[in-house]
């Protein structure tokens, strides 16, 4: 016979597996310093990519004005200009990037121990159902 | 009012049973007005303005997920880009990598509002994006939606500049100096980020209150401060808007909202109660709004099979019930007394 609570159970479970439990897993294979880590690595090499673009891009654009008075700029203090302005947006997006982390590690957390709650929720239903089956055979034999 | 929540009920129950086609049925249309939205504006590329191009891309982004509309859109602003010039292509390439890495990769879940902004905008209804954005979402589609209010703006100067920027006369450095005035020194675009930062917020905080009719209010608000940032705008910056159209604008975006919150919201604040009660620790002050639901009709068929003496009762169940059969069944008739007394007879 069909359990009906037993069905409903791995139909919560697929769906969550399928739905948002799909990265909930993925993160869960990680320690929170691991992931968030990781995430910071990954924020260093966008980071670079997006100023060195920006800066491309700057470049670019006043490229008439660059070529004009290159030779009248302190361009230690350019260089310093640059490098501080990349720092500042290495910490603003770290920053970002840490709390970000921080907060869907969390999320994923939370979901994944009520799905251990509702896997073991079903595992006790299967188990319950093994020693009802159990029983009955052993009346069957002894009959 | 019974018969809108009627057809809700019935559009729920239709959705219900046939999820799996009605879901990428408007996945497709959404992709289909993106597109062509997309191809009226720059429409520079023939091979990728076409009508079969655009439903064979349209029919991929439908078994997709959705965010993959997000990514098809702006290879097609990309292509249109390199119709007129490697430059200009380059540039868009570049705009939305780093609107990717230094925006977009925070809120991968609400980015569709990216592609939807310039969709918006060829509606005439651009408050839409940030009020819906607002009701459904949250702060975090902000950002998509400004991304998009950046894409759109960046296409209307690629199709106002496109005479210059195909010019083979023109440099690489002054293509890359009139796309980029284009951008940094829109007033017109500041003006429309703003605002879309503005209604969205307040359309998400007022919609999360607790007082009653709260989306409405939302709603009301966002179109107002809407047309209040666009007028103010207009008066002291150097934007030039049809008052008219934008105010049939904000309105459209108010009916786009009320439709939203028809169909995700649904609840009848007359009917709503508030109580309180507490335990050790806290006084709860509980308000409950139920949801307005509408009992379908259902259409019942009762068969009544009965002996010839039980024929008048059986006349009163036809008159009182509307929905009874026509033709009731006839047993044969059967003596159960007589039948169980020879079985027991037997026994």
């Amino acid at each position: 016979m069909l359990n009906e609570q037993k069905i409903k159970k791995m139909n919560k479970l697929a769906a969550y597996e399928a739905g948002e439990g799909k990265e909930h897993l993925a993160i869960s294979n990680y320690y929170r310093s691991d992931y968030i880590g990781l995430a910071l690595i990954k924020n260093f090499f966008l980071t670079t990519i997006a100023y060195g673009l920006l800066l491309l891009v700057y470049i670019g654009y006043r490229l008439d004005y660059l070529m004009e008075n290159i030779h009248k700029m302190n361009l230690v203090l350019l260089g310093v200009k640059a490098v501080g302005v990349y720092v500042g947006m290495l910490v603003v997006y770290s920053l970002l990037t840490y709390i970000y982390c921080s907060v869907k590690y969390s999320r994923a957390q939370k979901g994944i121990q009520g799905y251990y709650k509702n896997l073991s929720q079903l595992q006790k239903i299967y188990e319950r159902e093994e020693r009802r089956t159990g029983k009955l055979m052993g009346r069957r034999k002894q009959a | 009012m019974t018969a809108l929540l009627e057809l809700k009920q019935k559009i729920r129950d239709i959705y219900g049973e046939y999820d799996t086609w009605i879901v990428p049925a408007l996945k497709f249309l959404l992709a289909l007005a993106v597109f062509l939205g997309i191809n009226s504006k720059l429409g520079f590329l023939e091979k990728l303005d076409n009508i079969f191009v655009v439903l064979i891309l349209s029919v991929i982004c439908a078994i997709l997920p959705i965010n993959a509309m997000t990514v098809v859109g702006c290879v097609l602003i990309i292509g249109h880009c390199y119709a007129v010039g490697v430059e200009v292509a380059a540039f868009a390439l570049l705009l939305m990598i780093l609107l990717m890495i230094l925006f977009l990769r925070f809120t991968s879940k609400d980015n569709l509002a990216m592609i939807l902004a310039p969709t918006s905008f060829s509606l005439h209804i651009p408050a839409a994006v940030p009020m819906g954005g607002g009701l459904l979402r949250g702060p975090s589609c902000a950002v998509p939606a400004c991304c998009g209010v950046i894409l759109y703006f960046f296409m209307d100067v690629v199709k106002e500049k496109s005479s210059v920027l195909q010019a083979k006369e023109t440099e690489a450095a002054q293509k890359l100096q009139l796309l980029l005035d284009g951008l940094m020194k829109n007033q017109e675009m500041w003006l429309y980020v703003i605002s879309f930062l503005v209604v969205l917020m307040l359309v998400y905080l007022i919609s999360r209150c607790s007082f009653d009719y709260s989306w409405r209010a939302a709603n009301a608000t966002g179109a107002i401060a809407y047309i209040v940032i666009m007028i103010l705008g207009s008066m002291f910056l150097d934007v030039h808007l049809n008052i008219g159209e934008m105010i049939a604008g904000a309105l459209g975006a108010v009916v786009v909202g009320l439709v939203i919150e028809f169909f995700v919201l649904g609840i009848d604040y007359s009917r709503s109660e508030t109580t309180q009660f507490e335990d050790d620790e806290y006084v709860y002050y509980v308000k409950a709004v139920p949801k307005s639901v509408v009992a379908q009709k259902e259409k019942r068929i009762k068969k009544i099979s009965s002996e010839k003496g039980a024929e008048g009762e059986a006349g009163n169940d036809k008159t009182e019930s509307d929905d009874v059969s026509e033709g009731a069944v006839k047993e044969p008739e059967f003596d159960f007394e007589k039948q169980l007394e020879e079985s027991l007879k037997d026994l």
